[in-house]
């Protein structure tokens, strides 16, 4: 009957490595040519990839004292926020609103020149602030004004108790003159005399200075009564004044805010909040940094990464926006813990300069790439050597006719490369035997 | 798996075109300017098939199969033959390829009259056989008129019966048939052979074409002699990983071919086959009765 007759080989680890020693050649190429592909795949994608950037931190601690420093703020010595506290800042700052305050102006409005909407939004805007801004100097000169004359009205009072006081004086001085006269007068009765007449004159003295005490003292209390009616009307008018700011502000913050809503519309604002997201990155850890314990913080502070591809004039730019509007936006937003008066946060205090981050990134990824495709390259060069020779079934060599069919070769005939030969000797013999035979 | 299978099947199909593509398609025949490695390997060979037929009165049928065409079935049994004519054995080749028979295409003669023709009863079995002009030891019988049933023909008794007739007449018989595995004729004549050999080429022939092949003789009954590996290329044995091929190629010392041209080995004008000095003396091994019957006759 039938023998079933095994075909299939197995493979050992030295066959396979000869095999691959076989094919040397080939793999060296495939993997020259991978290197090749993968180097310039690096290259060309990282050639102009440079990043400009630097860190800046901020220290942040409750404000209890003026100064503070970088030391003081590490350990402690003037308190710390929380790990929960930190982390809401760290996201408050990662959020879209602060990345729009960076693009904003200082008057809170989006920058020229988007489009004609937003520009005319924009106008009105403007205007509406520069009303605000006139009311609120006018609010200003008001209060001044008002501080002006609440300190009239205090010195007036103190005029005033002044002169009283003369007028008393001189009231006592003019009773005294009177019956020092009277005495006279009724001690000697004689009117004419000369010290009649001296005693006389020192009461009309007296009685003048009084008079004039009393003028003073009337015409002060006349001058308090129109400073405190005048601070009456101005405080009146403060009110008004206040109130009409307080709606012209109302005004200029919808203004404000239809110019913002537009802006938001437009793809330059949701480029812009990408930009500065993709560029800056905020942590109140520092890096490769864990915080196991809520309570961990020792110190506080925000690490902010700025990094930015190949602008560095937009790395600059931004540099000094988060300089200046990451302190003011900390202060607005931290809470501040019970006896302390507010928060402070300074940025460290060497000097931060945009820097070149990765020079010589792109050869680095060239190598890096040409390595990793050489070698994948390699790998499945390999694989599909070690497949493509172990789907050949073809018969290789004689010994496999006796390993698996356990049947003798009879014979193994070379290959033959002299058919031509061959083909013209029969030839030719041929034609001779016809000759012979004719 | 389906990739592997279809990867095989490419690789196959990939393989088997190239393959045919590159095979040499000359009829070549034994000469003198064969290289010697090329004819020691036929020597070899006759002399593996002569130690393994069986031991048995009259002629030894062996018949030269493939699992596929283009294997060199045809040409190795026709320089087979050729050898074994050159040790003054008598040699048959028949051509049992009804459908595509190339035996006439070597010796450069009209494949009619041939074995079809005979077993159709169109000729006599004498006017099929042609004699060799390059050995008068070689006759062969082609493949004849092409006839739309060869396994009957193949498959009857009449061919059983010239096979019997033959047997007396002829030492050895060689009979070339079709690939097996593509049709079934070669099946046809196994009964009446004495050993099969199956022809596969070197980096053509599948194992698993090899194997059933073989195991379709097996099959049939047929006595497998063994296997004859032909177009063997040292070169893309070595490329295999399983490079060893030296010791078969190496191991002989070139003849001198100038030495041996006084040898006797046919007609003067004829091509000289380069011989080994021994072959002349060898006989039909496995023919002791009618060797000690030629001793009386030469006595």
């Amino acid at each position: 009957m039938e023998e079933t007759v095994k075909t299939e080989e197995g493979i050992s680890l030295i066959d396979l490595v000869k095999l691959l020693l076989s094919k040397i050649k080939l793999l060296i190429v495939f993997t020259l040519v991978g290197a090749i592909i993968g180097g310039a795949f690096g290259f060309v994608t990282t050639y102009g990839q440079d990043y400009y950037g630097t860190l800046v931190r901020f220290y942040i601690n409750p404000k209890r004292s003026e100064s503070i420093t970088e030391n003081t703020s590490q350990y402690g010595v003037y308190g710390a926020y929380g790990k929960h506290v930190m982390d809401n800042m760290t996201k408050l700052l990662s959020s879209e609103s602060f990345a729009e305050r960076l693009l904003v102006e200082e008057n809170g409005l989006p920058k020229e020149g988007i489009n004609k909407d937003i520009d005319a939004k924009r106008v009105v805007a403007l205007a509406a602030i520069k009303v605000v801004d006139e009311e609120r100097k006018l609010e200003e000169a008001h209060e001044e004004h008002i501080l002006d004359t609440a300190e009239a009205i205090k010195d007036l009072n103190d005029d005033i108790t002044e002169a009283k006081k003369d007028e008393s004086f001189f009231e006592k001085r003019l009773s005294e003159a009177q019956n020092e006269y009277a005495s006279f007068i009724t001690a000697t009765g004689d009117a004419n005399s000369a010290k009649a007449q001296e005693l006389q004159k020192a009461v009309t003295d007296a009685k003048n200075k009084r008079d004039i005490a009393v003028d003073l003292r009337t015409q002060l209390e006349d001058e308090l009564n129109t400073q405190k009616d005048y601070l009456e009307v101005a405080n009146e008018t403060l009110e008004t004044i206040q109130e009409t700011l307080a709606e012209k502000m109302e005004i200029a913050n919808k203004a404000i805010e239809e110019t913002l809503v537009e802006w938001r519309k437009t793809p330059s604002y949701e480029a812009g909040i990408v930009a500065i997201q993709n560029a800056v990155r905020y942590s109140y850890l520092e890096e490769g940094e864990e915080l196991e314990n809520a309570n961990d913080l020792a110190r506080s502070f925000i690490r902010v990464n700025i990094s930015v591809l190949q602008d560095q004039e937009f790395a600059e730019k931004l540099l000094n926006l988060i300089i200046k509007t990451v302190p003011e936006f900390v202060k607005e937003n931290m809470a501040v813990p019970s006896g302390y008066e507010g928060t402070n946060c300074e940025p460290s205090t060497r000097i931060h300069k945009i820097k070149l981050l990765n020079p010589n990134y792109s050869m680095s990824q060239t190598v890096k790439y040409a390595a990793l495709m050489a070698i994948l390259t390699l790998v499945v060069a390999c694989v599909a050597v070690i497949l493509i020779d172990r789907s050949d079934k073809r018969l290789r060599d004689h010994e496999t006719i006796t390993r698996l069919f356990d049947l003798p070769v009879l014979g193994i005939v070379p290959s033959i490369k002299m058919k031509t030969n061959a083909t013209k000797t029969v030839k030719e013999s041929a034609l001779n035997n016809e000759k012979e035979e004719k | 798996m389906g990739f592997f299978s279809m990867s095989q099947t490419f690789a196959r199909f990939n393989l088997n075109y190239k393959a045919k593509r590159n095979a040499p398609k000359t009829e070549y025949l034994l000469n003198k300017n064969t290289p010697f490695d090329v004819a020691e390997s036929f020597r070899n060979l006759k002399a593996a098939l002569s130690v393994s037929v069986p031991k048995q009165e009259g002629g030894v049928v062996i018949e030269m199969t493939s699992a596929y065409p283009e294997e060199g079935k045809t040409t190795v049994s026709v320089n087979l033959a050729l050898m074994f004519a050159q040790s003054d054995a008598k040699v048959l080749l028949i051509d049992a390829d009804i459908r595509k028979g190339r035996v006439a295409k070597y010796f450069k003669t009209k494949p009619v009259p041939g074995l079809s023709d005979y077993l159709s009863g169109l000729v006599e079995l004498d006017d099929a056989i042609h004699t060799s002009r390059i050995n008068k030891n070689l006759s062969f019988i082609t493949c004849g008129t092409h006839s739309p049933r060869p396994y009957e023909l193949l498959e009857s008794d009449e061919a059983k019966n010239m096979i019997k007739e033959l047997k007396k007449r002829y030492d050895y018989i060689f009979i070339d048939t079709p690939p097996m595995l593509l049709i079934s004729d070669a099946l046809a004549l196994t009964p009446v052979t004495d050993g099969a050999v199956l022809v596969c080429r070197h980096m053509s022939s599948y194992i698993s074409d090899i194997s059933r092949a073989l195991n379709t003789l097996r099959f049939a009954k047929a006595n497998i002699l063994g296997v004859v590996v032909n177009d063997y290329n040292i070169p893309q044995a070595k490329k295999s990983g399983n490079g060893y091929t030296k010791k078969y190629y190496y191991y002989s010392y070139e003849y001198n071919n100038k030495e041996d041209e006084t040898v006797d080995s046919g007609a003067p004008d004829q091509p000289q086959i380069p011989t080994d000095p021994a072959a002349k003396t060898q006989k039909t091994q496995y023919a002791p009765d009618e060797q000690s019957a030629k001793k009386k006759q030469h006595q």
